[in-house]
Formats: C-alpha cells, structure tokens, sequence
C-alpha cells in the first residue's frame, strides 16, 4: 500500500488555523507566567507580531540565520536568567522558548502538529506548579484550545469560506464534541490505571523558595513566616470531632542545637522507624486519635503529627524524637494517615546519653546573665517541675510583650530579650525557655510546626495555614519524660485558643504584608463565608482527584467495585476498553442501519424476490409497471391482474389520492392485490 | 522477487473486487472503509509517553488526568476519523470521451449522508493529481477528477482513492473505489497520409477538384443544419445577430472517400485503428465525405460532427464484446 504517495502533512497550514494555533499556545502558557523571566514575554510579543505580518504578507519567515541567531539568542537568555541553575522553572523556559520560536517558523502542517503536541506538553508541565481546582478548569479549556486548533489545522484550505468565522467555530464545535465523547474513558482509565510508584527519582525540581517552616530557625523566622496566608496542610479526623484546641501542636521539627544566634535539628535523635516495623499504640489506648492529613509540598522529608504519633502506611516512619517523616521529599502534594496517642509518654525512664548531653548543650560564653539568673531560680525552686512553672508564671506576671513586631536585640539576644526588651514572638519565648531550663540542668528542646488552625465545621476538617506557624518547648522531666511546656500560652492566651489574628489584633500586624489576603476580613460575614466555601471546593478538590493514589485506588477498587486485587482491576480495565468499542460500533451499525421500509414497499420487494426466482430480474433504474410488464409476459395466466397491478401502481405514485385516508385504502388493497398474485405466481 | 510481489498485487486486486465490488455507485461503510495510525499518530503516542512518564515520576494527579484524557481523544479520534467516510456516497457521472494517452476528467458525484459533513476529503487516481474537498450536511457535489487514459475502448479506470485525515491527524482512513464510468476512449490518432482503398467504390477521392484541401470556393450561406461543422458556421454572419448560417463552398466536400482497415494490412490491429482514427479527424476537418470501413462493419461515407463521432466509436470498440454502446 502506498499510503504515503497521498501524504498530505507537508500541506501549509490553513490560515484559518493560525490564529488557532497562536491562541492556544498563549493560552498553554499563560499558567507559567509566575515563573517566567519578563523578557520572555518581549520574546512573545515579537514573535506573535512577526508572524502577524508573515501572515499579513509584510514579512517573510525568518530565514535560517535569523533561526540560528534566535535559538542561541533564547538559550543564552534562559541560563542567564536562571542564573545557570537546572530547574524546572529553568526547564519550563527552555521549553516555552524553544515553543514560541516554533511558532514563528512554522509553515507547514507537520510543523503545527509539533506546536500544538508541545502546547499539550506545556499545559502538563503547567501543573507541575499548580494543582488548584482554577488550574484545573483552567487546563480543560486550554486542552479544548488545543484540540480545536488541531481540527482547524486539517479543515479544508480551498474552500470559498476557508477562513470564516463559521468554519472556526465547527472546528471548535467538534473538538469539543470530541473531548466530551472521551470523557467517560478517561474517568474510567483515571479510576482504575495502576498508580505506580516513581520509576526514578528525578533531579529536576522547582528551584522556587516554598514558603514554610525552614530546618533552622533564627528568632524572627516565623514571625516572617507569619505574613503569609497560604495554605500548609488539613486536617480531617475519623471521628469528625475536632480535639481541644490545646492540643493541636502539630510536630514537625526538634530544634535541640543552640549556637548564641539559631537553633538546629541536631541529628542525634532522628533516627528512623519505618512503617510496618515501626512502634503501634496499645488498640485499647484511651484518647487515640486518628487522622488524615493533606500536606502541602514542602520540598523537605517532615510531615505534621501530633503527640504521640504513630506511623500509619507506607514510605513514612517515625523517628526517635517522635516525629513523622516520609522516606522522600515532599515535591508533590501528599496525603497520608496518622495515629497519635497524645497521653503517652514518652522517655519517662530517661534518656541515652547522647541525647541527654544534646538536650543540655549551650554555647556556656553567651548570655552570662541569664545563665546566672537561672541557676538561682532553680535554686529557689527546689525542683524541676516547680522551677519550670516558675518561668511561666514570671512570663505570665512580668510585663512580656507577644509581638509580629519584634525589636533587633543585643548580640547577648537571651540576655536582652530576657531583661530588656521583653517583646517577642513565639520563636523568642521557646528559645528563651530552653534555654533557661537548660542551664539549670534540664533536658529541653524547641518544637517548631503548626498550632491550632481554622475549623470548617460544615465539611469537618482543619485548616493550617502558614501563619499558623509556631514554636514550642518540650523539656524533660524525671518520672514523666517528655512534655510539652508553651511560653506563648502564657504570655498570650488567645493566641492558643484563637489563633493568631485574636492575639495581634491590638497590634493591627495580621497578615499587615498581605493586604488582599481574604483572611483580612473574617469580619465581614459574606466574603467570609465565600472565602470558606471555596476553602472547602478545594479541600475536596483535593481530596477527591489530587490525592487520588496507589493507595487510595486500592480501596477504591475494594469498596466501591468490591474488587480483592488487581488482577481483577485489570479485567475491569480491559472491559471497559471492549465496552468502549462495542458501544461505540453499536453506534456505528444503529446509524447505518437500513430505514425500515413501508409495508407497500416490503410487499413489492417481497414480489420482487418472488419474480427473481422465475428468473425476472429487476433491473437498475426499472419502474415498477415495466418490471410487471415483463413479469406479466412471462406469466400469461397472472397477465391481466399484473397489467391491472401496474396501472394501479402506476395511478398510486403519480395521482394519489389528496386525502390521506383513501390513500392509505389504495395502498391497503394494492398490497392485498401483490399477496395474491404472490400466491399465483407460487401456484403456478 | 518482481513475480512474488506481482502475484501479491494480484490477490490484493482480488480480495478488493471482493470486499468492495465496482460499481456505478458506492456507499461506504466499515467494509470498504480502511484506517491506520499516521506518522503523527505515533509522535502523539511519543508524547503520551512522556506525560505518563512525568505524571508517575511527579505523581501529578492533574498530569495524569491530562494522559488520560488526551489517550481517550486519540480513541475518539479513530472513530471521528471513520465517520468522516462513512455514509459518504459517490457515484459516477458520464464522461466525454477522449483520445487514448490523453487526461480524461471524470464526472464524480459525492453526497453526505444524513446529519454528517464530510470535511477535508483528498481524492484522486493513483498517479494523477489529487484534489480536497468538503461535502457539506445533505448536499451532492460534483468533481471533476483528472485520470490519463492509457488504452482504447470503454474506459477501464483504476480504483481511485479516497483519504482523510480529519478531524485530528492522528489516523488516516481510506478506500479504494471502482466506479463504472461510462466512458469511451478513441485510439490514439496517428498522422500519416492517406493511403486511400483502391477498387470499385473506394479507389480515389472521387469527384474532389483536388486532391489538396484548402483550396475550395466560397458558394454561400446556408441555413446551419445540425451536423455542420463548427468551421463551417458563419461567425460573422452570427455576431452580427442575423442566426446560425452556414457557409456553402464548393470544396472537398464532394469529395467522398474510403478509410479502409484492409489498405493497412501488415500493421497490428492498434497501429491501423491509430492511423485510421488520425483519417478520420484529418478527412472531417478537410470536409471531406468518408466511409469507414472495419471487418464487420460499414459506416457509409458522410460529413457531419455525429458521423465523426459514431465512425470514432467504432474505432474504439473495435473488438469488444457488444459493440457499439
């Protein structure tokens, strides 16, 4: 077969399809324009009016000089806008410039089906920056640009209407018709194509800075961290209830290292046990909690737990320090599971070595006031315990200030938070408290994670955002082991039971960055209540379609199509698939079926079949009087009622009668008139 | 090797006369409907692969949501790709006969089956130019597709082709049609000088004033009776609004004459219809009266466009069943 002799892709591209193809392509890529160099949008307008005149007939194509002086050009500009860093950012430019050039050379149809093929790519890539559900319904009609623009490429160029706005909006028409016809198989294949694991690690990451807590923390961080209202995790519990808001410390970092300047994890105690090798709560424990949580990408191993955690599937583990972990970084969004026993206790025996002299260091030079001035506190106490709520109480009674606003301290900065300046946020008292507690002797370490949270009562689940961010103490104590001890909670109450925005609201420095956050105006009640439900769109945006994983797929499978393994998904895959093309050829035969004929004409042909068996042959083209005519020469006997027949025929098609009604008796008593001749003719 | 692929041309030609018999008229349906991925088909293939590739490395929900979706349209594409043939009806037209070697336009009636608009239809014979077309919802139209004829006699036309790849380019759907077109191919005419029959009615020109046309003598006019040739009519007498005359002369016209098979004697059966059929044109425009005489068949000399014609027929079905259509 000689299927390429009748090539028709090195065809132009109809001009119709050009303003298909550039659309599109804008459409793929305006999702980038967060990380996209400003220049590259210089390069997109030239690019769009060049082949605007190209188009026009005022400019030619570039010519390959021009080619090769734009692709070096482009290349150079992305390294040295990404500062020759390999990211996806760096990546996605490499990609959007080589597209836009494409674009600007393209003249033949071979040549839109890579522009288009790279714009379908592009959109994917868009979504590796971006999964919200605006995205989302966002790509749909890019997708339907796309796919119109590749109808538009193959319609007819040399008709009269070639670049109507008519045939445009048929191309748009049936590629839309197109995309909803694919709809059902792509929910099926979406439902029930195995979700594997990562083939391969991959380099290629977002070099963007995410916002979120960072591994180290110097004192202002998370009142930095604070300015900010995207969204870090939720939370939905097994119960639907919601635990005291006291409780919710969500755990993510031990800060146990303490330079003079920044605290640091410090290592000894982050040892890992894996899920199912890993530590399980007694099942008849009191005051379990379980939860699901939805977790922001962070680009870092932690994940958020609360106390007492327990690692609840795969790839995630638990560490010494009791914290969750997942074994990779958190690129993607992640949802996993969690069981927290928040009354356990934990070291209550005591500690290793290691980590108890980890839990006691301090740079011994700095701060010599504070030192002093602990180790007789802790004199006065008598005990630990006692010395500890002592701290509190002074935080309490003491003129401390909770602030988004800190002052720049000393180079002393315990010893000038601790006596002079006295304004701090939570990361200021935490440090301040380990510290102090430590050099009376006592193990602690700073907690840094997520207090507290928005609830959405409706749909039952938790919100923490980044200015949820905070930063605890836990100290150790003989007999009990570690517990948590918050300095805020005693300086600013409201900031554990309300949260942040309550405890600054003197001060009037909530989210004060961050001027169109509708987090601003949870005082007026119907932006609120919008805010919240679209909160809620995407939180089950979230958790029906993004976190849709290998695990989920399995109790997908299981619950709701019963089905015990994958085997059996598979049979159901490849079903649907045969559903799909019998369905679809069902279609095909009910479309090309025959119409069903009239009684008159199944009686005639019925003669007809008849007549053939005598050898009469109807003939192309033949009237019905002729074929009687020569069906009656060769039946003399049947001669006068055929003759008759086919003069009644003859008045039926050509003189009908003007009232329907007798029309309909005539036929009635010709097809009466064909049966008995039928009968003769088998007879004779 | 030639032998093995000729005999495989051979059975394919077969298993094709079976599956899609010629006829005046074709519907197409899945029998006669044949479809492929194309080249750009796989390259899309190549690019679901890299998505699906992405979606699992970056367990992107949305990325595979995109694979998928773009996977189920390259589906729907094969179905959309085969409607745009099917129920697509063509149907041949009657031709104007022309000489063989010749480029014969072909008569070819397309119409859309109901509710459908067959878009972006590229048609043609192999080997001779292609044209695209649209066939819009319930409408017939009507192309003329070129096909050079290579022999004599009713036209023998090959299966043309029929491709689209419409909507999206990723599969390309065809069929192989033959249409019966009612066509006729005179031989090809040879231009040699005329040997005229010798013997009792056919030994010379009789009557002619000379044997060298061209030299006849303007008569008059005449009313234009139909058969006159086109050079005869007075297109002055015409543009002038005074009606169809033609012009009398006292030329050839007398002069009557015999083409006869049997002068060429030693030449194969196609060289003498050649030359005959090169008689034929040169004896009409010279207005001479000529008869045609073919083993079987007498056609008593004339001059007129229809004798011209039916002694060209003749030539063209020398030696085929039937005859004359």
């Amino acid at each position: 077969m000689s299927a390429n002799r009748y090539s028709n892709t090195d065809l132009q591209i109809p001009r119709s399809a050009l303003f298909w193809l550039l659309g599109s392509n804008v459409a793929a890529l305006l999702p980038h324009s967060q990380h996209l160099p400003l220049w590259m949008w210089g390069l997109a307008l030239f690019v769009f009016i060049w082949r605007g005149l190209t188009h026009l007939g005022r400019l030619s194509y570039p010519n390959r000089w021009a080619k090769a002086v734009a692709v070096v050009a482009a290349s150079a500009a992305v390294i040295v806008a990404f500062d020759k860093t390999f990211t996806l950012e760096s990546a996605a430019a490499f990609l959007i410039a080589a597209c836009l050039l494409k674009l600007l050379e393209m003249r033949s149809r071979r040549d839109g089906y890579v522009v288009i093929f790279l714009g379908y790519f592009l959109l994917g890539t868009g979504f590796l920056f971006d999964q919200g559900l605006l995205t989302g319904l966002y790509g749909i009609l890019t997708v339907w640009l796309l796919t119109s623009a590749l109808v538009a490429l193959h319609q007819n160029s040399f008709t009269r209407d070639a670049g109507s706005v008519r045939r445009s909006r048929r191309a748009a028409k049936l590629a839309a018709g197109i995309l909803l016809m694919s709809l059902p198989l792509m929910l099926v294949l979406y439902l029930l194509f195995p979700r594997l694991a990562p083939l391969w690690s991959i380099a290629l990451q977002s070099g963007k800075a995410k916002t979120g807590l960072s591994a180290e923390m110097a004192p202002g961080d998370i009142a930095e961290l604070s300015q900010s209202d995207e969204l870090a995790f939720r939370v939905s519990f097994s119960d639907g209830q919601i635990p005291a808001r006291d409780q919710l410390y969500w755990r993510a970092l031990i800060l146990d290292n303490y330079d003079g300047r920044r605290w640091q994890p410090s290592g000894v105690t982050s040892e890992v046990q894996w899920y199912p090798q890993s530590w399980q709560p007694p099942a008849q424990a009191e005051g379990l909690i379980r939860y699901d949580i939805i977790q922001e990408s962070t680009g870092e191993k932690w994940l958020f737990a609360l106390r007492g955690v327990s690692a609840q599937e795969e790839r995630t583990g638990m560490t010494m320090d009791d914290r969750l972990v997942a074994r990779r970084p958190l690129h993607e969004r992640k949802r996993y599971q969690a069981l927290s026993w928040p009354s356990v206790s934990i070291s209550e025996d005591g500690l290793a070595g290691l980590e108890q002299r980890q839990n006691l260091q301090l740079p011994r030079e700095r701060n010599p006031q504070a030192l002093a001035w602990a180790q007789q506190r802790r004199a006065e106490a008598g005990d630990d315990a006692a010395y500890i709520n002592g701290l509190l109480r002074h935080f309490r009674e003491q003129d401390f200030y909770y602030t988004l606003k800190p002052p720049v301290m000393g180079s002393e900065e315990i010893d000038d938070f601790l006596f002079n300046q006295r304004r701090g946020f939570c990361a200021h008292y935490a440090g301040a408290l380990v510290f102090l507690a430590r050099a009376a002797g006592i193990p602690a370490r700073v907690v840094s994670g997520y207090q507290g949270g928005e609830w959405n009562a409706t749909d039952g689940y938790l919100t923490v955002r980044q200015y949820d961010a905070h930063a605890w103490t836990e100290v150790w104590l003989s007999g009990q082991g570690w517990i948590r001890v918050d300095p805020t909670a005693a300086v600013a109450p409201q900031r554990i039971e309300f949260g942040l925005e309550r405890a600054v609201a003197e001060e009037g420095t909530f989210l004060q960055d961050n001027l169109l956050s509708p987090h601003r105006f949870k005082g007026v009640s119907w932006l609120n209540q919008l805010r919240l439900q679209m909160d809620s769109l995407n939180y089950y945006w979230q958790l029906w379609v993004l976190s849709y994983d290998g695990k989920r797929q399995k109790s997908f499978l299981n619950g709701w199509l019963g089905l015990e393994d994958y085997q059996q998904g598979l049979y159901v895959l490849g079903g649907s698939f045969g559903g799909f093309f019998l369905l679809a050829s069902l279609i095909v035969w009910w479309r090309q079926r025959p119409a069903p004929l009239s009684p008159f004409m199944r009686s005639w042909q019925r003669l007809q079949d008849k007549g053939r068996k005598l050898g009469i042959e109807p003939q192309p083209g033949e009237t019905a009087a002729n074929y009687l005519q020569r069906l009656a020469q060769h039946c003399p006997q049947q001669k006068s009622l055929l003759l008759w027949l086919a003069t009644e025929i003859n008045r039926l098609l050509y003189q009908p009668p003007p009232d329907p009604r007798s029309a309909q008796l005539q036929q009635r008593q010709l097809i009466r008139s064909l049966a008995k001749i039928r009968r003769q003719l088998r007879a004779g | 090797m030639t032998s093995l692929t000729g005999r495989w041309r051979e059975r394919w030609k077969r298993w094709l006369d079976r599956r899609i018999p010629p006829a005046p008229q074709v519907t197409l349906n899945h029998k006669s409907i044949f479809i492929l991925p194309t080249r750009t088909g796989f390259l899309f293939t190549l690019l679901l692969i890299v998505l699906l590739l992405t979606a699992i490395n970056y367990q992107n929900s949305l990325i595979y949501g995109l694979t998928f979706w773009l996977f189920s349209v390259s589906l729907a594409a094969m179905m959309f790709t085969f409607r745009n043939l099917s129920g697509l009806t063509l149907a041949a037209g009657r031709a104007y006969p022309c000489f063989a070697g010749d480029v014969i336009e072909l008569p070819l009636r397309l119409t859309a089956a109901k509710k459908r608009y067959h878009e972006a239809l590229l048609l043609g014979f192999p080997d001779n130019p292609s044209q695209l077309t649209d066939v819009d919802t319930a409408q017939t139209r009507t192309l003329a597709l070129s096909f050079r004829t290579a022999k004599r006699g009713p036209l023998q036309a090959e299966r043309l082709r029929l491709d689209s790849r419409f909507p999206l380019g990723l599969f390309n759907t065809w069929t192989w049609v033959k249409l019966d077109f009612n066509a006729l191919v005179y031989p090809r005419p040879e231009t040699v000088p005329f040997v005229f029959a010798s013997g009792e009615q056919g030994d010379q020109l009789i009557g002619a004033p000379s044997t060298v046309s061209g030299q006849q003598d303007f008569q008059g006019l005449r009313n234009y009776q139909p058969g006159d040739s086109m050079r005869q009519i007075a297109w002055k007498q015409l543009a002038r609004g005074k009606g169809l005359v033609s012009k009398d002369f006292d030329h050839d016209e007398g002069a009557t004459c015999w083409l006869d098979w049997d002068v060429l004697a030693p030449q194969t059966t196609e060289v003498r219809l050649s030359r005959l059929c090169g008689w034929v044109l040169q004896a009409h425009q010279l207005g001479w009266r000529y008869g045609l005489r073919l083993p079987g068949k007498d056609i008593a000399p004339d001059h007129s466009d229809g004798h011209r014609d039916r002694c060209l027929e003749a030539l063209a079905l020398h030696g085929f069943d039937g005859g004359e259509r």
